[in-house]
């Protein structure tokens, strides 16, 4: 599974910069770096709540060489944090919040 | 070569400039008035009198000595410093009002717009010029008449000057250039005789358009053309060709500019209409301001289109003085200030208030760009160091795969909804077009109901084969609410007619007189703070029951509100927290009919639009197949009367074309989409599609004429042969029945549903290659069949889904 594609968060993404009106190229952008800062701050959320445990075990996954899939992180993510899919939610709109065109 | 030669030897010593300008004709003003060409100003000159340009091209140039800053600046010149007028000259010399007057602050003795507007007309009179044979004219006609010419000589002189600029911008530059060539290669004299010939064959098509244009602005002015609302859709019908060809012109611009106008347009059609016209207004007064950014051909191109469309919309009902004053009062409020802040403000109208989207992006790309490097230390700081460009490098990787699948999604959903509202938006035009009647409307609205029920459950029993696709769930979910959001709509249209149907005048106006006897107060509203007179009669109207102020046309609107805001007998100026009492208009029985009547001829008006479309839909193709002819008078009248059917045939033509365009873009974005998506948003697809009116407007055809019934059999090689023809034979339906031995040739639709049909097959041919070709004796159905056994599906880029639906009995029709 996958909690960012599942939780459709381009499009949320899209609706909650107003980026639904530029042209694909310019929205790929943003989505692209958008995205990226999104999971990033989610990360650093997620971080904050883990148990120490689940913290270091959650730094050895994002450290493994090769990187894990997306799903694997979706799977720990789920199952150690339940509402992790509303933390999601409340971070794209506070992220839209600080940064909207 | 020696001729030319000659020529110029004969001449004085001209610039290329001169030679240019002598050669486009552009004209300029000598200090007579009188308009001459550049070429006849020098050769008259006395010392002293000749212009600007013809001293600076005897002191400065000669042919190959002016570099490429110097060619520049003289080129400007005609545009910014000649005696060339002004837009804004040109739009205050035909209102008949002075710079100085327009000017005059507040305080002073400002005349009203109608003011200006008499005097014009006056002026007219006065000289004798452009005005109709005396001809006996309702108060009603000749007020109509004001503001219709008003409007139109606004327009198109803001055209005419248009016209020069850019000859003096455009083909200035290119016959330079190409007289430089021709100077530096003397000998090519061929070439030469080449640019002549296209320039001329260039020029004599223009001059023929504008003759063709001028044939009927004199026959309105003589008043050959019975005064009324047709010689006036006529115009205006007119005018919008025009506005096509000034699309065209926009379309040459360059990419950045195209990009300032489109965004411009589209902004300003989201304004309402008082806002447009003020915006238009001001570009027409205020051209010269708008040189400083995007071009001048493409500002003034874009001004024009927006203005010709606003024209459009709202000269039948509303008083279009007043409107463009409102446009004059906003050039006025800003001509004081400096050019670049004029021009930014003109832009900002324009294009809005917003930041410029490119500028906003890249501002959000640096700031994310700050913010990354925060995030990224900060977690170097919660995980370990070693880990952070490895999680790093995973958010980058995620993130890239999300922009592109999402933006797969929602290009997907927003092609679909396109496809929808373009088959809704072909479906109300034919409605327009074919005076759909009560249980037509009906028909419409009960079909879209089925088909958005039939929608449902077809969605929820795709199979996704992975929770992974969860996603397409919802963009499905996301098509049935557009698909319900369309039916909705198309209940709406017909609701509409059929409440146009059964009322008459009589009975809303004694409704409405009833209501306001037994609450007047209730008719009576408080200008609210921001408000105005216009918005606050807008929204007691539109609560005002029975009277189906909301669903009328805005034309229809506007007028309503003009009248009623006339009889209240209020001049534009309130206050907050005035009270307008309305009750006294709505209340009056004989006024509220008349009015209620006159609204009705307006929606007969904009249909005649839709008609006078067709005819110069049938124009346009005389005209290309038949070069060189004249265009006069005699011929558009034989045209128009006799073409009928086929000016039919180009619009509805072009409305399928528009339907089946959006089906082909999203079946191109279904590429690329999973599978198991392909599955269920072909479902989706169909149905929105079915329910789209355009579409369904195809297998109707098809029922009343049963070209289906009379082509699916034959074989793929004797129709195309017959249909490139024009040869296919329709069996005569006698008692509703076909009757194989009495023949008859097609009608216009049926013509039209043959072409589908035969593309269609062309298509399929083209996909399948050599080994797709139809085999001897193979007929249409089963070749159509044949594509859809090898692969899997029909070919939905065409009419694949029409055909399937029709032979298998899918659709309600009658074939």
């Amino acid at each position: 599974m996958s909690l960012f594609k599942d939780a459709n968060i381009q499009v949320k993404i899209v609706e909650a910069f107003g980026i639904g009106d530029l042209p694909e190229d310019k929205q790929a952008q943003v989505l692209a770096r958008a995205g990226e800062l999104l999971i990033k701050r989610l990360f650093l959320k997620v971080a904050d709540i883990l148990s120490p445990d689940d913290r270091n075990n959650f730094d050895q996954m994002l450290g493994q060489e090769p990187p894990v899939s997306e799903d694997q992180v979706s799977s720990f993510l789920t199952e150690k944090v339940p509402n992790i899919e509303s933390l999601l939610q409340e971070e794209i709109s506070s992220f839209a919040g600080e940064f909207r065109v | 070569m020696d001729k030319d030669k000659n020529t110029m030897e004969n001449k004085p010593l001209r610039s290329k400039v001169d030679i240019a300008m002598e050669e486009t004709g552009v004209e300029v003003k000598d200090k007579t008035g009188e308009l001459k060409t550049v070429a006849e100003i020098a050769m008259n000159k006395k010392d002293g009198e000749t212009n600007w340009n013809v001293k600076k091209a005897e002191q400065k140039d000669t042919p190959d000595q002016k570099n490429e800053s110097e060619r520049d600046e003289n080129e400007k010149i005609p545009m910014q410093n000649s005696p060339l007028r002004t837009a804004q000259e040109i739009v205050l010399e035909n209102t008949g009002v002075t710079k100085k007057q327009v000017l005059k602050t507040p305080d002073g003795d400002l005349r009203s717009d109608s003011d200006i507007a008499n005097e014009r007309v006056n002026k007219i009179i006065e000289k004798g010029e452009g005005q109709p044979e005396k001809i006996e004219k309702t108060e009603e006609q000749i007020e109509r008449d004001k503001e219709v010419d008003s409007a139109i000589k606004r327009v198109l002189d803001a055209e005419d000057e248009f016209k020069k600029k850019e000859k003096s911008q455009k083909k200035f530059e290119g016959l330079v250039s190409r007289f430089k060539m021709v100077i530096n290669k003397d000998k090519e004299g061929e070439k030469k005789d080449s640019v002549t010939r296209e320039y001329n064959k260039v020029k004599a098509e223009k001059d023929q358009a504008k003759k063709a244009m001028n044939d009927l602005i004199k026959q309105y002015a003589r008043g050959d053309i019975e005064s009324g609302k047709t010689e006036f859709a006529t115009k205006i019908a007119m005018l919008k060709d025009k506005d096509r060809l000034e699309n065209e012109r926009i379309k040459k611009q360059d990419k950045p500019t195209q990009g300032w106008i489109k965004k411009g347009l589209e902004k300003w059609h989201k304004q309402g209409i008082l806002k447009q016209v003020a915006i238009t207004g001001a570009f027409i007064m205020g051209g010269e301001a708008l040189i400083a950014f995007g071009g001048l051909t493409a500002i003034v191109g874009g001004t024009m289109v927006a203005g010709m469309a606003t024209l459009e919309a709202v000269a039948t009902a509303t008083g279009v003085e007043k409107m463009i004053g409102s446009g004059q009062k906003w050039y006025r409020k800003k001509h004081g200030m400096t050019k670049e802040a004029k021009t930014e403000e003109a832009r900002k109208e324009f294009v809005g208030e917003e930041e410029d989207d490119e500028q906003g992006i890249e501002n959000l790309l640096k700031n994310f760009d700050q913010h990354d490097i925060d995030l990224n230390k900060k977690l170097g700081e919660v995980f370990k160091v070693e880990h952070r460009d490895k999680i790093i490098r995973w958010t980058v990787a995620v993130a890239a795969g999300l922009a592109v699948g999402g933006l797969r999604a929602s290009h997907a959903i927003a092609k679909m909804k396109k496809g929808a509202e373009l088959g809704t938006k072909s479906g109300m035009i034919a409605s327009d077009v074919r005076a759909v009647n009560e249980e037509k409307l009906a028909e419409i609205v009960g079909q879209g109901t089925k088909e958005v029920e039939k929608l449902g459950p077809r969605i929820n029993k795709v199979p996704f084969p992975s929770a992974g696709e969860s996603g397409q769930i919802s963009r499905m979910q996301e098509a049935v609410t557009s698909a319900k959001e369309l039916e909705f709509s198309s209940r709406g249209v017909a609701e509409k007619g059929i409440e146009a149907v059964a009322k008459s005048a009589g009975e809303t106006a004694g409704s409405l007189a009833k209501q306001v006897a037994e609450n007047p107060d209730k008719f009576k509203a408080v200008v609210e703070a921001g408000s105005s007179q216009w918005k606050t009669a807008e929204g007691l109207l539109g609560e005002v029951e029975g009277l189906g102020f909301k669903s009328m046309e805005l034309e229809q609107q506007s007028h309503f509100i003009d009248s009623i805001i006339k009889e209240v007998g209020k001049n534009d100026l309130v206050k907050t927290g005035e009270k307008l009492d309305f009750s006294k208009a709505l209340g009056n029985k004989s006024f509220m009919e008349k009015l209620i009547e006159r609204n009705k001829e307006i929606a007969k008006g904009t249909k005649e639009f839709i008609n006078i479309g067709k005819n110069n839909a049938a124009i346009e193709k005389w005209a290309v197949a038949n070069p060189g002819k004249a265009l006069n008078t005699e011929t558009v009248k034989g045209i128009i009367s006799g073409s009928k059917k086929v000016a039919e045939k180009i619009v509805d033509k072009g409305i399928i074309d528009e339907a089946a365009k959006a089906g082909e873009t999203f079946a191109t974005s279904l590429k690329g989409v999973p599978t198991s998506a392909v599955a269920a948003e072909k479902a989706t697809f169909e149905a929105i599609k079915t329910i789209g009116a355009g579409i369904k407007k195809l297998p109707e055809f098809a029922g009343e004429s049963g070209v289906w019934a009379q082509t699916s059999d034959m074989s793929v090689y004797k129709f195309m042969e017959d249909s490139a023809k024009g040869a296919i034979e329709m069996s005569e339906k006698i008692g509703g029945v076909s009757n194989a031995v009495s023949k008859r040739a097609m009608t216009g639709e049926e013509a039209k549903v043959i072409k589908l049909l035969r593309d269609y097959i062309i298509k399929i041919g083209d996909i399948g290659g050599k080994a797709g070709r139809p085999g001897k004796g193979q007929t249409v159905m089963e070749y159509i069949n044949a594509f859809r056994a090898k692969n899997g599906r029909p070919l939905y880029n065409g009419l694949g889904e029409f055909v399937s639906k029709v032979k298998s009995g899918d659709m309600p029709i009658r074939v």
